[in-house]
């Protein structure tokens, strides 16, 4: 079916004797089809303007994470603040434990 | 500063939070909807209304999110193994909802903007510039689209009473009667719109979850709706006292033109509607960055893998975004795909609600059961 498809689309037919008029049979059943099945869709221009902010905010983005990367201190990680948290919670309980034991 | 990891939302930051959700496109052509639907003057009476039923929704749903801190009611819904795949479709279903809730806010962002502020500028070129924008809100995280609504809103909310208190003026409050000529039932009527103009009370179903067990409560959310409710009123009551109800209904943007109307005593400022759009856009960019938010997390909860990368979610959500928002021709379609989305999201709500009960009802008696067997 693909096959007499393809050769449908292929074959250019004359249909006017004064001039050329090249008509596609295949292709206008296919810009029907397409009519008719995704006539929803809207212009083209929205259709490139998606793909290009969507490439800009991806190039941003990894960009940004590269810089990022680059430009972090090791104070600056996640898990440092957090095993800094934990550190001076640690030394905060000693210190009580310590008054404690001078207070008894 | 505190860690991301750790980070719980307060109270008054959900409250400010859903008022920033809530009061999105909403509020600029409320007016007219409500004039259209009953063609009288009774508006206001159902948007008091309306906020009655929505506060009973927040009670209904805060009791149940009680049970399950921590999580949100999807996660708790998808325990069971039934329930797992109904979680899924909901996921999936709040996925279409919160992209065509992005497209919409999009559209009449572009819509608003070509009509009073920049007329020779490409729709796409302002949809576009919008959603890089909210897509970097992004990515600083819960914490961070929390904090910009707090640093907004007030803003908003002071614009906002500035020009209601401006336009009383030259306002006509005999427009508003005889209150209620044809009964109760235009104003029930009329209620269905404005319980539209309320959605955005769903991202509680995702964000309660980063609050703490003893911070649940219902009061703030009650106090967050009534303001929205508040700024409802008087903007409807306003636009009705300064334009009538029939010319309302043929004005797209009520509350801009009345901005319009606005005449500072002394005249030493002229066009402020160009500043309330202005703030307005913050609005509108308040609403999409928390949408996006919700989306991308409740993609990488839901359809990804633990480890998985999501960085890149935001970006591939701007080109549907973006392809969703100009499906529609011409405004009056707009406003038709606004009330679809509308009607999903409270089907939604509704839908996910009575689910969190049924399953929880299910599990207690479940319960019951292996401890009367035990």
């Amino acid at each position: 079916m693909l096959y007499n498809l393809i050769t449908y689309i292929k074959r250019i037919e004359r249909t006017d004797n004064t001039k050329y008029n090249y008509e596609v049979k295949g292709v206008i059943i296919l810009q029907e089809f397409a009519d008719r099945v995704l006539s929803f869709l809207p212009a083209g221009v929205v259709f490139w303007s998606a793909i290009l902010t969507t490439i800009f905010a991806a190039l941003t983005q990894m960009f940004f994470n590269w810089y990022v990367k680059k430009a972090e201190l090791p104070w600056m990680r996640e898990e440092n603040q957090q095993n800094k948290e934990k550190f001076i919670a640690a030394i905060k309980q000693q210190h009580q434990g310590q008054s404690e034991k001078e207070g008894n | 500063m505190k860690s991301p990891l750790s980070y719980s939302i307060s109270p008054g930051e959900m409250c400010l939070t859903l008022v920033s959700m809530i009061v999105g496109v909403g509020v600029l052509t409320l007016p007219r909807a409500l004039a259209s639907e009953i063609n009288l003057a009774d508006g206001w009476i159902s948007i008091i209304l309306a906020g009655a039923i929505i506060i009973l929704f927040i009670i209904l749903y805060v009791r149940l999110q009680q049970h399950f801190p921590g999580e949100t009611l999807l996660e708790y819904i998808g325990k069971g193994k039934v329930w797992k795949w109904i979680a899924r479709g909901i996921s999936l279903l709040f996925l279409i909802y919160f992209l065509c809730l992005m497209a919409y806010e999009v559209r009449v962002l572009a819509l608003l903007i070509r009509m009073y502020l920049l007329d020779q500028t490409p729709s796409e070129v302002i949809a576009a510039l919008m959603l890089l924008c909210t897509t970097y809100a992004v990515s600083k995280g819960t914490q961070g689209i929390v904090h910009l609504s707090l640093m907004f809103l007030p803003i908003v909310v002071f614009v906002l009473l500035g020009l209601i208190s401006f336009t009383t003026i030259k306002a006509d409050f005999t427009n508003l009667l005889p209150v209620m000529p044809e009964g109760v039932l235009p104003v029930l009527a009329a209620t269905k719109v404005t319980l539209l103009s309320f959605l955005g009370i769903e991202i509680l179903f995702f964000l309660m979850a980063r609050m703490k067990k003893s911070e649940i409560k219902v009061f703030p959310l009650i106090t967050g709706i009534m303001l929205v409710a508040l700024l409802y009123l008087l903007v409807t009551v306003v636009t009705y006292a300064n334009f009538t109800v029939d010319t309302t209904t043929q004005i797209t943007f009520p509350t801009v033109e009345l901005a319009k109307q606005l005449e500072i005593p002394g005249g030493f400022f002229e066009r402020l509607e160009s500043l309330m759009i202005t703030v307005w856009l913050i609005t509108i960019f308040n609403t999409i960055s928390i949408v996006q938010l919700i989306f991308v997390q409740l993609f990488q909860k839901s359809f990804m893998k633990e480890n998985a990368k999501a960085n890149y979610i935001p970006m591939i959500s701007i080109f549907f975004i973006f392809i969703v928002a100009f499906i529609p021709d011409s405004i009056t379609e707009t406003f038709m795909f606004g009330e679809w989305i509308s009607w999903l999201g409270t089907s939604l709500y509704v839908f996910s609600l009575g689910c969190g009960y049924l399953y929880f009802w299910m599990r207690k008696k479940k319960n019951e059961k292996e401890e009367y067997y035990s």
